[in-house]
């Protein structure tokens, strides 16, 4: 009889986690010992309790509230529980329930043990007709944590998941995958392997036009993330076992899925030579920002290589040590801007030059790089060194310490004695040779694949995996998204594939979209927004919508551009092409998005409308209405 | 072309009343009929003065002057009656905005021009009412504004509350507002006051291009439209005490929601498709217009027909967009107040079409004739008695909704039988702005560094910019000159004038 050994162990009740000392000491003394609960017991000893052999003796196989009886008049049990039997942190009442009378039994949701035993064998869910007192508060707590809830109820242990659909990696487009599951089919089971605690999460959406949109992104924490069919590991993927539909984890954890998206995204593309690998590397992730920063805290002067987003950010917000810029290209900033837009935010910085409450917004081209945004903000404003390095093409600027090296690459690189003042010597391919202390290269990512694929998958010569234009993969029931894969669909005359947030966040959609048609078994189109290229960012507190061909990319037989620039205010280029518009880029508040894009998609013919299609005096967006 | 001087245009332009002008044949070569245009002495100078800076030069590029591009819409094949412009006309691709034309059904040679319609086809207004007062919404406008599309893809079950998928657009794009009464998004009531009850029979989903459909369909989950709006408005002044009682507006003060979309993107698409089609056909059936943007196909060829049936899917569409915003709106207040749409009253007053071109029958000379009515830029508004408005409104004429420009004020106007005898039963849409001429002026200073960027094949172009001062307002169209010119001739009778005090975009 299970209620004989419970009086030989003389035991008396738990608190719940929550609650905590208040009383006075004097108070205390008269309390009971059997009856004090002010003492917290840490969830660990519970687990460990419900494992040892006291437990055993006391409750056996048994659930705890087997031998419980609630008092009570009559037939039949009052339907309300009382809310607790400790009361001023002792137990108050002469038949504690047993979650209070033991003060080993703690209600925590990794409590597993404990927690099994409340849920019904019928229904598989919380059962609260056997817990006699404070049911709510279980509730509660099984509520919290959605991944136990689960594994409870489908009375496996920690190390077996399975669900409908499963996302390796937090970023953009994993996150972007599992909102828009969560979106059509809410009642399936979402799993989400992360390697970080964080997750990036899109908020703020502004439509611009039906396809253009901004948003901004913020890292969530992934508990507040995760909800009854969304769950959140923190692990690493080691191996995916595509015949049993398994993925295997560094933690050794098993998670079957039906549907799998890889999201692993892309790791900086090193400039490789091993004499000097300790002093090159790459701006990815946070960590690698920490490096960067406790480098040019230490060193007098480095080499930057690259001309995408993050170089050009380099270059124009750390000031307070030597720069020599390495670029391939004509200007700087190439991938995104023309000579003439970099003129106008020159302009427009001259014009506030005296004005310091300025706000000068830099918005990342990356995420990951937070931290080093707001660990700038506080020091030197980035300023009107933008247009100083593009005005001054290989001139050392006596008050900037940036130097850019056009058209030329990095050809070897060899370490110096200890004796010199610099770590290593870069040679150009021009021959110049620059003295340096590490070199951050910038010259764009790799897709990261770094895991086990039992059967073959298509890939290219970079390592991304070849998707189409349904996200789906070389193997059925995989699909990919974000700068991991390539997009191996044929493109759009309008679209081409750029490592952005933007066509992040578009190709995780569009994996989750036909991840739920393939469940569900439905037709889906190919999303629209692989048509034409859209992006959307800011510089210098500038809007600055790029749109289709904005640069003329691939355009090598002759193309128009019409230009209309109103000094500090809009800055417009139309990209045209026998006479229709392919590409544009807006910046300023234009108020054209709409029209560009449908302009660009129409493809009319506006060769009789000539320059004027920008005259301001024309609403063009009424006139196309 | 014949080039002549702005005098010489004059002699083709007869004042015809105080309010408005006839535009004599020979204006433009090979006008069928005449044309006519309605203006006040706000809007005359406008009118006249686009055409003068067009002698000057030869148009603003290929921006012809209003005047011109109605007198072309009357050199089109089977056209009857004559080419009207409304007064809020401003220049727009092919037809002007605010130019509306009928050609005769019977006429084997008549035209349908996508141009006629306009790219947003079914753009169009809709009107809510509501049993709150200013002083009821004022304090919480906020948060109305805030909540109106904030929980778009929320709570509405599996199915989204646009169509999301394949099947769905098919659906919605053959039903229109019978999709979304049966998806349980409107009220059957919704569809009484609604143009061609929200449905165009003859839409067939078959004959609008992947493309089209593609491009219809929502963004990432969304409603994801740049330009979808909804304001909301009180009431400022009542002009017809019965008629606006008749659409349940009693006193000043009294809340609106109107709502103002299209169908967008697949508009844009639909007309493309149709516009490039049409180019082929105008050769191969010896089509000549006097303007390239005005392509249009014989309405009995398979190219008009395949049109008709698209733009009628487009419109579906576009109703079943406004369906969807009516929806959110009365979540959104209903949310709010705590209570339920319908004890705010929240019935549609009525949902007109500006870009649309339909099959109506109109008395012409005494005889009844058969008409595809293209309406651009225009709002139809028939009068009492007419069997095409819904039961409510018989005595009162068809509310017409006029939409103004954000932030100015809004008018419900009613239908009269002398727009029915002189403008096929059609008044104005809302607002414009006129046609100016710019000074030339060039920034000499970026042309040196646009200069750089020029390479062998690449031609660089610089437009003026967009000066300070440029929003002249003398140039603008205001609602309530438009509203007035059409009240003052007959074509419309002003009943309610709304004025906003918030404004939501999608």
């Amino acid at each position: 009889n299970p209620l004989i050994y419970c009086s030989l162990r003389n035991i008396c009740s738990s608190p719940v986690l929550k609650c905590l000392p208040s009383e006075s000491l004097e108070q205390k003394e008269n309390v009971d010992k059997s009856k004090d609960r002010t003492e917290i017991i840490p969830v660990e000893t519970s687990i460990r309790y419900l494992k040892s052999s006291s437990y055993n003796i006391t409750y056996g196989s048994n659930p705890v509230w087997l031998p419980y009886r609630r008092n009570h008049k009559g037939l039949f049990p009052p339907h309300k529980t009382r809310k607790t039997c400790i009361r001023a942190g002792k137990i108050s009442t002469g038949n504690p329930c047993p979650i209070c009378r033991d003060e080993y039994l703690i209600l925590h949701h990794q409590n597993i043990e404990l927690l099994k035993q409340f849920i019904s064998e019928h229904t598989g869910k919380m059962d609260s007709s056997n817990l006699k007192c404070h049911s709510e508060i279980t509730l509660n707590t099984m509520d919290q944590d959605p991944g136990n809830n689960q594994s409870a109820s489908l009375n496996q242990n920690n190390q077996e998941y399975e669900c409908v659909f499963l996302i390796i990696g937090g970023g953009i487009a994993g996150i972007s995958c599992a909102e828009t599951i969560k979106l059509l089919a809410p009642h399936e089971k979402i799993i989400v392997i992360s390697e970080s605690d964080l997750v990036k999460s899109t908020f703020n959406i502004v439509h611009l036009g039906k396809y253009i949109q901004c948003f901004d992104i913020q890292e969530v924490d992934s508990k507040t993330f995760a909800n009854n069919n969304l769950q959140i590991i923190t692990d690493k993927l080691k191996k995916v076992v595509s015949k049993e539909n398994v993925v295997e984890t560094v933690d050794g954890i098993r998670v079957k899925y039906q549907f799998l998206c890889i999201c692993t995204g892309a790791q900086p593309k090193l400039f490789q030579d091993n004499t000097a690998n300790d002093n090159i590397f790459g701006i990815r992730d946070t960590e690698s920002v920490q490096t960067f920063q406790n480098r040019i805290k230490k060193g007098k002067k480095f080499v930057l290589v690259g001309n995408g987003g993050i170089a050009s950010e380099i270059a124009h917000e750390i000031r307070n040590i030597d720069i020599d810029w390495v670029i391939k290209d004509h200007h700087i900033a190439s991938k995104f801007v023309d000579k003439g837009a970099a003129k106008f935010f020159n302009e427009h910085l001259m014009h506030n030059r005296n004005n310091e409450k300025t706000t000068t917004i830099i918005k990342r081209l990356t995420y990951e790089e937070d931290i080093l945004t707001s660990h700038k903000k506080a020091g030197a404003a980035l300023g009107p060194d933008w247009h100083k390095t593009i005005d001054l093409p290989e001139n050392f600027q006596n008050n900037q310490k940036l130097k850019v090296f056009y058209g030329s690459e990095i050809k070897a690189v060899t370490k110096n004695s200890p004796a010199d003042d610099y770590l290593i010597t870069v040679e150009l391919d021009n021959g110049k040779k620059l003295k340096t202390d590490f070199i951050v290269s910038a010259t764009g990512v790799t897709p990261l694949v770094n895991f086990q694929f039992d059967t073959c998958i298509k890939t290219n010569s970079d390592g991304a995996i070849i998707v189409d234009e349904f996200m789906k993969t070389t193997i059925e029931n995989i699909f990919a998204a974000g700068d991991v894969c390539e997009a191996g669909w044929t493109h759009s005359f309008l679209w081409h594939q750029m490592n952005l947030w933007t066509q992040a966040k578009q190709m995780g959609t569009m994996a989750g979209k036909s991840m739920v048609a393939a469940y569900k078994k439905e037709e889906i189109y190919p999303d629209f927004c692989f048509e034409m290229f859209t992006h959307v960012t800011k510089l210098f507190g500038f809007q600055v919508v790029l749109l289709g061909k904005f640069n003329g990319q691939g355009l090598n037989d002759g193309y128009d551009l019409l230009f209309r620039v109103t000094p500090d205010k809009e800055y417009i280029k139309f990209v045209l092409h026998k006479g229709r518009l392919v590409g544009a880029i807006l910046i300023g508040e234009t108020g054209l998005e709409e029209t560009c894009e449908n302009l660009i998609l129409n493809q009319i013919d506006l060769t009789e409308f000539g320059d004027d299609i920008l005259n301001p005096n024309i609403d063009i967006d009424d006139y196309f209405d | 072309m014949v080039i002549r001087t702005y005098d010489q245009e004059l002699e083709y332009i007869e004042r015809l009343t105080d309010y408005s002008f006839r535009i004599k044949k020979g204006f433009q070569p090979n006008m069928k009929v005449e044309g006519v245009f309605y203006v006040n002495k706000h809007l005359e100078p406008l009118m006249f003065e686009e055409l003068r800076n067009s002698c000057r030069s030869d148009g603003i590029g290929g921006f012809l002057p209003g005047m011109k591009q109605i007198a072309n819409v009357a050199a089109l094949d089977g056209i009857v009656g004559k080419s009207v412009g409304l007064p809020d006309i401003h220049s727009g691709y092919g037809f002007a905005i605010g130019n509306m034309a009928a050609f005769d059904m019977n006429n084997p040679l008549s035209i349908v021009s996508p141009g006629g319609v306009g790219f947003d086809i079914n753009c169009g207004v809709r009107l809510l009412r509501t049993n709150l007062m200013e002083k009821d919404v004022k304090p919480v406008q906020e948060q109305l504004a805030q909540s109106l599309f904030d929980h778009i893809p929320v709570g509405v079950g599996s199915k989204g509350i646009i169509p999301m998928n394949a099947r769905d657009l098919e659906e919605a794009l053959e039903m229109g507002m019978d999709w979304s009464l049966r998806e349980g998004y409107v009220w059957a009531e919704d569809k009484e006051h609604c143009e061609e009850y929200g449905r165009m029979l003859n839409a067939d989903p078959s004959k609008v291009s992947l493309r089209a459909k593609k491009r219809g369909l929502p963004q990432l989950g969304t409603l994801g439209a740049g330009n979808h709006y909804a304001e909301i408005q009180v009431v400022d002044e009542i002009y017809d005490k019965w008629a606006a009682s008749k659409m349940g507006i009693e006193e000043t003060g009294q809340v609106c929601i109107m709502i103002h979309s299209g169908s967008r993107g697949f508009g844009h698409q639909v007309a493309t498709d149709a516009l490039v089609e049409m180019e082929k056909a105008m050769k191969r059936d010896k089509i000549e217009t006097n303007d390239r943007q005005l392509a249009c196909a014989r309405i009995q060829s398979p190219e008009g027909q395949n049109y008709l049936k698209a733009m009628a899917a487009a419109a579906n569409f576009a109703w079943v967009n406004r369906s969807s915003m009516t929806f959110l709106t009365r979540q959104a207040f209903a949310k709010q107040f705590n209570t339920t749409p319908d004890d705010l009253d929240m019935h549609v007053i009525y949902d007109v079409s500006h870009n649309i071109a339909k099959i109506e029958n109109h008395v012409i000379d005494g005889k009844e004739m058969k008409l595809l009515v293209h309406r651009k830029g225009s709002t139809r508004a028939f009068p009492p008695h007419h069997p095409l408005i819904p039961v409510d409104y018989q005595l009162t004429g068809q509310p017409v909704l006029v939409g103004g420009t954000m932030g100015t004020c809004s008018y419900i106007l009613t239908g009269t039988e002398k727009a029915l005898s002189e403008t096929f039963g059609s008044t104005c849409h809302g607002a414009g702005r006129a046609l100016s001429r710019a000074k030339s002026r060039r920034n000499i200073d970026y042309m040196d560094i646009l200069e750089q960027m020029k390479t062998k094949d690449i031609a660089i172009r610089v437009a003026s910019p967009k000066l300070v001062m440029e929003e002249a307002p003398e140039s603008y169209k205001n609602v309530t000159d438009v509203v007035d010119t059409c009240h003052k001739a007959g074509i419309s009778k002003n009943c309610v004038k709304l004025r906003p005090i918030a404004v939501i975009k999608g």
